[in-house]
């Protein structure tokens, strides 16, 4: 009965896996297939849809990266039942990885099948139309492709080590039972989280910031993390509850810890606007050119743009806010979930807005399917994970403590 | 050892007969965090039981002044005189007499005030955030910060309020309907500063305030029961020899009975029961949850001050969250600061104020020290990346220009300094952790500094002069200093340092699903407080 409580069946999730796999991929080719056939506005598109599913799959295993290193780093106790959650989504870095390397190939497709069209993701590379732009040749030293290529690899490098070890310590801890996995993933953590610091932010700045070169922010590579932190808080908060609807992790995953994961989701959420509202709140007093330009786009009377830059606010910050702030609600899975899916489909909507606005105001099928796509490859990426292992580290040494653990007050 | 008071014997740790291993691993006698990730330190030392603990807070204030105390409090009150005289001096002469001059118009007076108003941040981060993120080994030191919060809050009012030029005319800086229909201007950040300084500060107080209920009422009956004892002072000791009748002059005064009003008026009719604890629970995480944001938006309202502007290097987005960093980065350097000498002076305190606090105050201060360190190096970043001349130009001059001490004194001691920490000895070897702190203060500071200087050379080349601050801007800065230890003085004279009832909470006693049912030999013995009290 216990083992039944902490573990999936051998074989369990066979059609989460495999169709959302298979799906995510047969709607990537057909984004593919889409901007192939069309000319080279659409497949401008279906480039930057297919970044945007890109970015939020690597968002997710990101931000839950970020966590387990807290919370090792930090010691916690009350968040080790359910750390193992966090770790499926942070392992599953290679399905990213793996997008990437799609994102790569179909760039390349593209810049060689549209010679003389506009079919580029990052508009610096289109150098026949950009190769005199003055601010580009300022930045040629950083923004070039072999540099960038570097930069990528390296991050990846940076992710899959972290991940890799982290995810090695936590599941060799299961057979073996040795807390010097829990002291080596603290002490891994210490320098992976400098590392991850930077690499997130740079990432930020190269995938998303660079999209208009143009433009810079000093806080965007807060602003991706903060993104993250929220979804991936979502996501292990979904799975968690799910888990909890088929019968797992009965005792492991309490109304305290759902209670303190619906906080994680709100403080989150508030971080989210607090970093958003300061961004744009700089920019639009400052008033000048260089940054103006950026929400100039984005507030255009009239696009679908501006009616985001109003249903952000309230969507992302306004109503979560609200809702999340009574305590029952926190407490309830059902609501706390209903929530969750809610921040989940509201950072998609934020990387739309962040990135869409760059390929024009026309949309195309290819939105949809290269949205969805990489989304759909990333969660049957994270239900092997889930399968593959117990659903809570089984021999940490703080485990104990997680499972008492109370919310008073 | 019988001339000692009970309080003074509580106080200097005599009451513990029990060995402490019965209590206490030996591995952790200390409090320092063990490396073992299953066990946890334990929170309060010394085998205490509740009795022992109101004992020696509360010893604390009614035992004799120590020696130091009066020295201590001279000096200080001469500083902030000092800096009383310095303001006079301004207001009488005008702003002239610092070193403001075209093109730097803002120098000393505002880099003290967002310096203190950021060592302001850690008394509420301390009570809010760790209140709500569960960190109980903030008890023994939140009193001690939200203390130290408010005496900087108010450090921090004084220099926009002189900086005004004519002082008689600070009320204008609040909406105040008037004849003349003269609002201040609402888009500008100097006016949010008022409101987002006046809120923190008005929350803080009350926060503070609040807590302190409890504690004062137990102050209150302490007193009442010695209400008719009198208590003599004098002969007065002094340096020089003094003619008889000074020298053996002593007074009589009934100090029990005025602390039995004061603090009776001040605790409220706080009587201990079940209702009034469970109101203070509740208010106490109300206010805690009021607070968070403020922590965030004081310091975030503060940066708005340079980052609004389109000055090169004011101008930058990631000045909020940066500037709210640095803030908890120096509150918590200034709370180290004060805490370890006040550790060593008051006996007993060592066992609520263990080594594995210290040791978390100095990974906050590692941790948010590399963040503001992130910070700078993402300025460099986007001041090359973004292209703009004049952006590059100011962070070449920041670091290489006239200013280069200042921007290197600022790296070292804010950024290098905290990385100290990583290591075990560092944070655990207290002189070097007090070291460190004084280091970040000075960083700190410079930091803000480092900001304004970038006024020295502005647009127009010729208008670039090198600034250079008046003896009255010293003198000024220096006084702060002092009025802020004034107060802090008092305060660990006539308030308990620690908040008792919380500390109590987070004793193994407390702990009702605890294996021994060991309850401590203070049980029954009148001392209501604490008892009530159930894991906080």
């Amino acid at each position: 009965m216990e083992r039944e409580n902490i573990a999936l069946p051998d074989g369990a999730l066979g059609a989460i896996r495999f169709g959302s796999i298979g799906l995510g991929l047969a709607l990537i080719a057909a984004t593919f297939w889409a901007g192939w056939s069309g000319d080279d506005k659409t497949a401008k598109i279906a480039l930057h849809a297919y970044h945007i599913g890109f970015i939020y799959a690597l968002g997710l295993a990101l931000g839950a990266m970020g966590f387990v290193m807290i919370f090792h780093q930090t010691n916690a106790g009350w968040s080790a039942a359910l750390r193992r959650q966090f770790e499926n989504v942070m392992a599953s870095i290679w399905a990213p990885a793996g997008l990437f390397a799609f994102l790569v190939l179909m760039q390349w497709a593209y810049m060689t099948h549209f010679k003389d069209g506009d079919a580029f993701l990052f508009s610096w590379m289109n150098t026949a139309k950009y190769g005199n732009d003055h601010l580009l040749e300022k930045k040629a030293a950083y923004l070039n492709v072999p540099f960038f290529t570097v930069r990528a690899a390296a991050y990846f490098i940076i992710w899959i080590g972290l991940a890799g070890a982290l995810y090695h310590f936590s599941t060799r801890q299961d057979t073996d039972a040795d807390p010097r996995h829990s002291y080596n993933a603290r002490k891994l953590s210490s320098v992976g989280l400098i590392a991850f610091a930077f690499t997130v932010a740079f990432a930020g700045f190269d995938w998303l910031m660079g999209l208009d070169f143009h433009w810079y922010s000093t806080m965007f590579g807060v602003y991706f993390f903060a993104g993250n932190a929220v979804s991936s808080v979502a996501l292990v908060l979904l799975i968690c509850v799910l888990l909890r609807k088929f019968g797992r992790m009965v005792g492991h995953y309490t109304e305290d810890h759902q209670h303190d994961m619906s906080k994680l989701l709100f403080a989150f959420t508030v971080f989210w606007a607090y970093i958003g509202f300061s961004q744009y709140f700089l920019i639009w007093y400052a008033n000048i050119p260089e940054e103006t330009a950026y929400y100039l786009v984005r507030k255009e009377p009239g696009t679908i743009w501006e009616k985001l830059s109003w249903a952000l606010p309230i969507g992302h910050f306004i109503l979560p806010f609200l809702f999340l702030l009574p305590r029952p609600r926190r407490r309830s899975m059902g609501w706390a979930a209903l929530w969750a899916v809610w921040m989940l489909v509201m950072h998609a909507l934020d990387l739309f807005y962040v990135v869409r606005p760059e390929a024009g105001d026309k949309f195309h099928w290819a939105d949809v399917t290269g949205i969805l796509g990489p989304i759909l490859v990333m969660i049957g990426f994270v239900a092997s994970r889930v399968a593959a292992n117990p659903l809570i580290p089984v021999n940490d040494p703080r485990l104990a403590e997680s499972l008492g653990h109370k919310n008073y007050v | 050892m019988t001339t000692l008071q009970p309080d003074q014997a509580a106080a200097l740790g005599l009451v513990s007969h029990k060995p402490r291993s019965e209590y206490v691993d030996p591995a952790t006698i200390d409090g320092t965090l063990i490396d073992d990730p299953g066990k946890r330190a334990p929170l309060v030392l010394g085998n205490r039981d509740f009795h022992s603990v109101t004992n020696t807070i509360c010893g604390w204030i009614e035992n004799k002044t120590p020696k130091w105390w009066p020295m201590a409090f001279i000096i200080s009150a001469h500083i902030a005189g000092i800096g009383t005289l310095a303001i006079l001096y301004l207001i009488i002469t005008g702003v002239g007499v610092w070193g403001l001059q075209r093109p730097v118009m803002w120098g000393w007076d505002i880099v003290n005030f967002v310096w203190w108003v950021g060592i302001g941040h850690a008394g509420t981060l301390i009570s809010a955030i760790l209140c709500l993120l569960k960190q109980k080994w903030r008890v023994s030191i939140n009193r001690f910060a939200e203390a130290m919060t408010i005496f900087a809050v108010i450090c921090a009012g004084t220099f926009p309020g002189i900086h005004v030029g004519r002082v008689w005319m600070a009320w204008m800086l609040f909406p105040l309907p008037n004849m003349n229909w003269i609002w201040p201007n609402f888009r500008s950040p100097l006016l949010w500063d008022v409101f987002a300084v006046g809120t923190y500060f008005t929350v803080s107080l009350l926060f503070w305030y609040m807590g302190m209920i409890p504690d004062l009422a137990t102050m209150r009956d302490r007193v009442t029961a010695r209400r008719e004892q009198k208590t003599t002072l004098g002969p007065i000791w002094a340096p020089h020899p003094l003619p008889g009748f000074i020298k053996n002059l002593t007074i009589t005064l009934p100090l029990n009975k005025i602390g039995s009003w004061v603090y009776g008026f001040l605790s409220l009719g706080w009587r201990f029961s079940n209702r009034h604890w469970n109101n203070y629970e509740k208010a106490y995480l109300l206010l805690a949850g009021v607070s968070t944001p403020l922590v965030l938006s004081v310091h975030s309202v503060v940066s708005f001050d340079f980052a609004v502007s389109i000055i090169p290097g004011w101008h930058t987005t990631i000045f909020p969250p940066y500037f709210v960093a640095g803030a908890i980065f120096s509150g918590f350097a200034m709370v180290l600061t004060l805490l370890i000498p006040a550790r060593e002076l008051y006996p007993g305190m060592k066992d609520f104020v263990t080594a594995r606090t210290i040791e978390n105050m100095c990974k906050i201060i590692t941790v948010t020290g590399s963040m503001v360190g992130f910070a700078y190096m993402m300025e460099f970043f986007i001041a090359w990346y973004g292209a703009n001349e004049f952006e590059q130009q100011t962070f070449v001059r920041r670091a290489f220009g006239p200013y280069w001490w200042a921007y290197w004194t600022m790296v070292l001691c804010n950024v290098i300094s905290p990385q100290v920490f990583w290591f075990k000895w560092a944070r655990t070897s207290i002189p070097f952790i007090f070291v460190i702190t004084i280091f970040v203060n000075i960083g700190m500071w410079f930091e803000r500094f480092v900001i304004i200087t970038t006024l020295s050379a502005d647009f127009l080349p010729s208008a670039w002069r090198y600034y250079r601050a008046s003896a009255v801007d010293v003198a000024t800065y220096i006084g702060s200093l002092g009025i802020f230890m004034t107060l802090f003085l008092l305060f660990c004279r006539f308030i308990p340092m620690l908040a008792i009832s919380e500390v109590k909470g987070v004793m193994k006693q407390a702990d009702p699903h605890a294996h021994d049912h060991h309850h401590g030999n203070g049980h029954g013995n009148g001392h209501a407080n604490g008892h009530t009290k159930g894991a906080h």
